[in-house]
């Protein structure tokens, strides 16, 4: 994967580790992704599955907000 | 524009080719600050040289109006098309939008004395000092007890949801507060009197009602719950004082910026920091937030 500068990096590495904490998927084979730098509307896919969140992230790339939209199926 | 508004790398006045170089070739080398500074102000497409460097001087060149380019560039950031998620959330706010406003904003205040003091320490300029004081006295000491202060009004706010001023006083900035104040502490300390002018009291447009007129597309709250009984009356107080103090100050302060900049012939010189401090804003406004989302999950 290619990432414009690090802390893009740091924010998608912590959006996986949370949607897997809170799922409790071993894999994730798609995540869409929306909004802007203040927050995201994101689709996490692994498989048939799919989990609907919102994210937003600090300045060094830590989770400031994180709201679940629907259950996961 | 004169500087980097991310690292303060100075140009000749006007050069935008060096400038657009300048971020062009830190984006190559993927250089976190100056890769997200392009992405929100200018594209997230990768350009070439030529066609940045236009870019560049679309954003910058404020046609010797330098007034109206801070509210454009305001108005832009904070009340464009997707106004910034906090003003969204103060329109009708919860008490927890609320608690988290008087958690972080108390910090914010603290800092700003500070800043506004630096000013008058640097300027010689009569007019401006006593701008400053005057804005001081509103913002943090207060005249007397019949014109409190906009701290003493967001304490008693926070008195009225339910938190001791104890208990507001000892909670420490969340960590984006805490890099805005840092932000605002290093332009005050380091940069010219007039560009520290520029660089706080062009944030009092957050609360100018009058922005709705020049193309803001919603105001900082919606003025019905200063009428209504959704919000306690010390929070009506807090908003209301803003409400009618911000157009004010915020309008004499351009007049101030726009009159020495001019003088000096320094225009240029303080888009940057300006820049530099709606950027640490926006991330303050999200650390309001923040905690008001930590209180509703508490």
């Amino acid at each position: 994967m290619f990432f414009c500068c690090e802390i893009c990096e740091v924010e998608f590495r912590n959006m996986i580790a949370e949607v897997k904490r809170r799922t409790g998927w071993q894999t994730i084979d798609e995540i869409k992704v929306n909004g802007d730098q203040r927050q995201r509307e994101c689709t996490a896919i692994s498989g048939n599955r799919s989990y609907h969140f919102s994210i937003g992230f600090d300045s060094l790339g830590g989770i400031r907000i994180f709201q679940e939209k629907l259950a996961k199926l | 524009m004169t500087k980097c508004a991310v690292c303060g790398q100075l140009f000749a006045l006007e050069d935008y080719r060096s400038l657009s170089s300048h971020f062009y070739n830190l984006a190559e080398k993927s250089d976190v600050e100056h890769v997200m500074w392009l992405n929100k102000n200018i594209t997230k497409k990768k350009l070439d040289e030529t066609a940045l460097e236009q870019q560049m001087v679309d954003y910058f060149d404020a046609n010797k109006d330098i007034r109206n380019w801070i509210k454009k560039r305001f108005i832009e950031r904070f009340y464009g098309k997707r106004p910034h998620p906090f003003v969204l959330a103060l329109q009708h706010p919860s008490k927890a939008t609320l608690l988290g406003y008087v958690l972080e904003h108390q910090h914010f205040l603290r800092q700003r004395t500070r800043s506004c003091a630096n000013i008058i320490a640097k300027t010689d300029q009569v007019d401006v000092t006593l701008y400053e004081i005057d804005n001081i006295s509103t913002e943090f000491g207060g005249y007397d007890p019949e014109r409190p202060s906009h701290y003493e009004l967001l304490l008693r706010m926070g008195e009225s949801l339910g938190m001791t001023r104890q208990q507001v006083l000892a909670t420490p900035p969340l960590l984006d507060t805490k890099l805005a104040i840092k932000t605002w502490n290093e332009i005050a300390e380091n940069d010219h009197w007039l560009e520290t002018m520029a660089a706080m009291h062009g944030l009092e447009l957050i609360a100018d009602r009058n922005l709705k007129n020049e193309g803001a597309s919603i105001s900082y709250f919606d003025p019905a719950i200063l009428s209504g009984n959704k919000i306690t009356d010390a929070t009506k107080d807090f908003l209301r004082e803003g409400y009618e103090a911000d157009v004010e100050h915020s309008e004499e302060a351009l007049d101030l910026i726009a009159k020495y900049s001019s003088h000096l012939g320094i225009a240029e010189n303080i888009q940057a920091p300006f820049l530099k401090s709606i950027h640490a804003f926006d991330n303050y406004l999200m650390a309001r937030l923040e905690r008001g989302k930590q209180l509703e999950s508490a």
